[in-house]
């Protein structure tokens, strides 16, 4: 795991923090990542108003850097507790910070990291139809069939994009078999 | 039965059809069939003109005449009868008129083909191209594998679209185009193409 010595130094400052405190601290951190609480938290709790607001920014965001660096580096719980031994993390808050992320960093992992990498626009529906040329006003006696694809893209920001094209037989032919091809070509990875 | 009719202008244009040597006329059947596909050839024009002593723009608006005979021929696929029957009406030298109906004949497939380029259609599609990769980590993340398609789509206005998808949505778009592939054999499709005919 990336920490700076400034992260890890949060974890000493925790002696500074009464112990009473701790666990309000971890539910606000988890709350926050979990994105069901955000930092006005602590302007309603009197507890947490009281600790000089320096300090504690600074074990907040220590914090706060370590989990999201645990959940990249796909830590369990156990892996993060053996972590927190070689630091000057004091015991029984490092016991209550990874019971939190036991039972929480899979959902991190939903809501950040997934969410948050940089990718094309995504696949994420298809429509199709299928219509019978007769004739248009330059050419008449056509008498063939046409498909019209309608491939549904989404962006990073959820914006739908419709691709459409058209196709004869001979070109829908061509493409299926091209897919086909791909989805074999997986079944041969695993 | 169709037939193709020439407005008075036209049939003025055409008039002196009748009075052309074969070879003049093939020359200037051959002319329309090129200004036509999209070859316009003025040299071949002027020497026409010159040799049968007519000013230009008289050659030039039969040119334009002929050419619309090739088209609406063409647009709606005349039998022989019926494009010698439309011929008819400008009543041009039996020669003309075998010549008429051998440029039509010959240049047919290739008119019909270039009036349904004209059409109204969408972009079709040119290529599709794929790769499939494993995405391992990236910035946020990192030691997981996760197979991912890369597909590059090339349509006929030159456009290139790419996209990813994972595999569970290419499965079921290659699952969608396969079915609408059998509509073209289905008993439904079949019926109405009977039907239409």
């Amino acid at each position: 795991m990336e920490l700076s010595k400034t992260n890890l130094n949060s974890l000493s400052l925790l002696k500074k923090i009464p112990k009473s405190v701790h666990q309000e601290l971890l539910s606000l951190i988890f709350g926050v990542l979990l994105q069901q609480a955000d930092e006005t938290e602590i302007e309603k709790s009197q507890s947490l108003k009281q600790i000089d607001s320096t300090l504690l920014k600074e074990v907040f965001s220590g914090l706060i850097t370590i989990v999201i660096q645990a959940v990249k580096a796909n830590l369990n719980a156990k892996s993060l507790a053996q972590f927190l031994k070689d630091t000057s993390a004091p015991a029984e808050f490092a016991g209550l910070l990874v019971t939190a992320y036991g039972k929480t960093f899979q959902k991190i992992k939903e809501i950040h990291l997934e969410t948050t990498g940089f990718y094309l626009k995504k696949l994420i529906d298809i429509n199709w139809r299928m219509d019978y040329i007769i004739k248009s006003n330059k050419i008449e006696q056509i008498d063939k069939p046409v498909y019209f694809i309608d491939l549904n893209l989404q962006k990073k920001d959820g914006q739908i994009e419709k691709l459409k094209f058209s196709c004869d037989t001979n070109q829908l032919q061509d493409l299926v078999t091209t897919l086909k091809d791909a989805v074999l070509a997986k079944k041969s990875l695993k | 039965m169709v037939i193709i009719y020439f407005n008075n202008e036209q049939k003025e244009d055409l008039q002196f059809l009748q009075e052309l040597s074969f070879e003049v006329g093939s020359k200037i059947v051959q002319v329309s069939i090129d200004f036509f596909k999209g070859n316009y050839n003025p040299k071949l024009l002027q020497n026409v003109s010159t040799k049968i002593n007519l000013p230009q723009l008289k050659v030039e608006r039969c040119v334009y005449a002929l050419s619309y005979l090739f088209t609406e021929s063409s647009k709606l696929s005349l039998s022989k009868s019926d494009f010698l029957e439309s011929v008819d009406a400008i009543s041009p030298t039996k020669e003309i008129e075998e010549c008429l109906l051998e440029s039509y004949q010959k240049n047919r497939e290739e008119m019909r083909r270039i009036l349904s380029e004209m059409s109204l259609k969408l972009p079709s599609i040119d290529s599709l191209q794929w790769r499939l990769d494993v995405q391992i980590s990236s910035r946020r993340t990192s030691n997981e594998a996760k197979p991912v398609y890369l597909l590059k789509l090339k349509t006929s206005d030159n456009r290139t679209v790419w996209f990813q998808a994972d595999y569970n949505e290419l499965e079921s778009m290659t699952n969608q185009l396969e079915i609408a592939l059998k509509e073209s054999k289905s008993q439904h499709y079949k019926r109405i193409k009977k039907y239409i005919k």
